[in-house]
């Protein structure tokens, strides 16, 4: 949710190695990061601290990697969604989530599999793509169904009434 | 008989404890003056600043300190609020490093001791100051290590965790026990 994305990042982990000199801190070991209802778990975690060159803000990349690496959020309206794959990526400034190798999407019992899977934890927003030969495989369960009919017909009336006015 | 014989023995249950009370009244007075000959240094200098150089000539670190005491005997060298700038081999930024006391052994290794602060001078180095109680230093390989607690603080984070191992030369650290990361939030961001 909103909330999450203003808090602190923590990380927890057994050992840590740092190489100072390219700027990136590595966590080893049954790695866990939580932001919020944000939580990563991994068995190696990177990050990379640069700067955005435009913006001079920092722009950290949190690189997860795990058999698999799991990424759990809890969305506005309550539910769980859960990502899973070889490897994480998360932009906390752009608020980005990329998973690839075996990615893998869970949410409310539907499923969306793909070799690569971006997705937005502030517009809670996803977009899977695959390699040529592969093909993206989204399995929906009948309550997302109607619960997306139940949507676009509220989208509707609403198109119906603002046309009224 | 052996009135005579308990005499003798009398006699020499006497002569036992007197010997004993002279041997260990005289082992007490002999130990004290061989403390008192560690304990007074061979020279002593008050706010001290030294450069040292490596063989070839490059400026390796340099101490400033309150005070410090040499026993040669002992080839220790303690020093009372030292602040030791240290230079990587790689001539690149130096490093601070300060502590309530510092005690330099023969083999170069200088133990650290009470509020020891670990500073980088570069300002963009991802970790900006390393707190702890207790650090060991190798001058020669400019190795920093503690068993004990670490705090590290860096530009946008707060580890916690022990087993530190810092190589200023080749800039890897590593904490064999690391608790906990926090990463700030950068706040302008989210205005």
């Amino acid at each position: 949710a909103k909330k999450d994305l203003e808090q602190e990042i923590t990380i927890k982990s057994q050992r840590q190695a740092a190489d100072l000199k390219n700027k990136i801190a590595s966590y080893l070991d049954d790695v866990k990061i939580s932001q919020g209802s944000i939580s990563i778990t991994a068995d190696i975690v990177q990050v990379f601290s640069d700067k955005d060159d435009k913006s001079a803000k920092k722009a950290d990349i949190y690189i997860a990697k795990g058999k698999p690496a799991v990424f759990q959020q809890q969305l506005e309206d309550g539910s769980l969604i859960s990502l899973q794959a070889d490897e994480i990526k998360y932009q906390p400034e752009l608020n980005t989530i990329t998973v690839s190798g075996n990615a893998l999407v869970k949410q409310a019992g539907s499923e969306v599999s793909g070799s690569k899977i971006t997705y937005n934890t502030l517009s809670e927003k996803l977009e899977a793509e695959s390699n040529n030969n592969e093909t993206v495989t989204t399995i929906l369960q009948p309550n997302v169904i109607k619960k997306q009919q139940a949507k676009k017909e509220k989208q509707d009336k609403e198109g119906d009434n603002s046309d009224k006015q | 008989m052996n009135r005579l014989y308990s005499l003798a023995l009398f006699v020499l249950f006497l002569s036992a404890i007197t010997y004993g009370i002279i041997e260990w009244r005289s082992a007490l007075v002999e130990q004290q003056d061989v403390i008192d000959d560690e304990l007074s240094p061979d020279f002593i200098a008050e706010t001290l600043k030294s450069n040292i150089y490596t063989d070839a000539g490059q400026l390796s670190h340099t101490i400033e300190a309150d005070r410090m005491e040499h026993y040669s005997s002992l080839a220790v060298t303690h020093f009372e609020l030292p602040n030791y700038t240290l230079h990587p081999k790689d001539n690149s930024e130096p490093w601070q490093l300060s502590a309530n006391e510092a005690t330099l052994y023969k083999d170069n290794r200088v133990v650290l001791n009470h509020r020891v602060r670990l500073k980088a001078t570069d300002i963009n180095s991802i970790v900006e100051e390393i707190h702890c109680k207790y650090l060991e230093l190798d001058l020669t390989t400019n190795i920093i290590s503690s068993e004990q607690t670490v705090m590290v603080l860096g530009k946008d984070f707060t580890m916690y965790g022990s087993g530190l191992i810092i190589d200023l030369n080749t800039k890897q650290m590593t904490l064999t026990e690391h608790v906990r990361t926090i990463y700030k939030e950068n706040h302008e961001q989210s205005l």
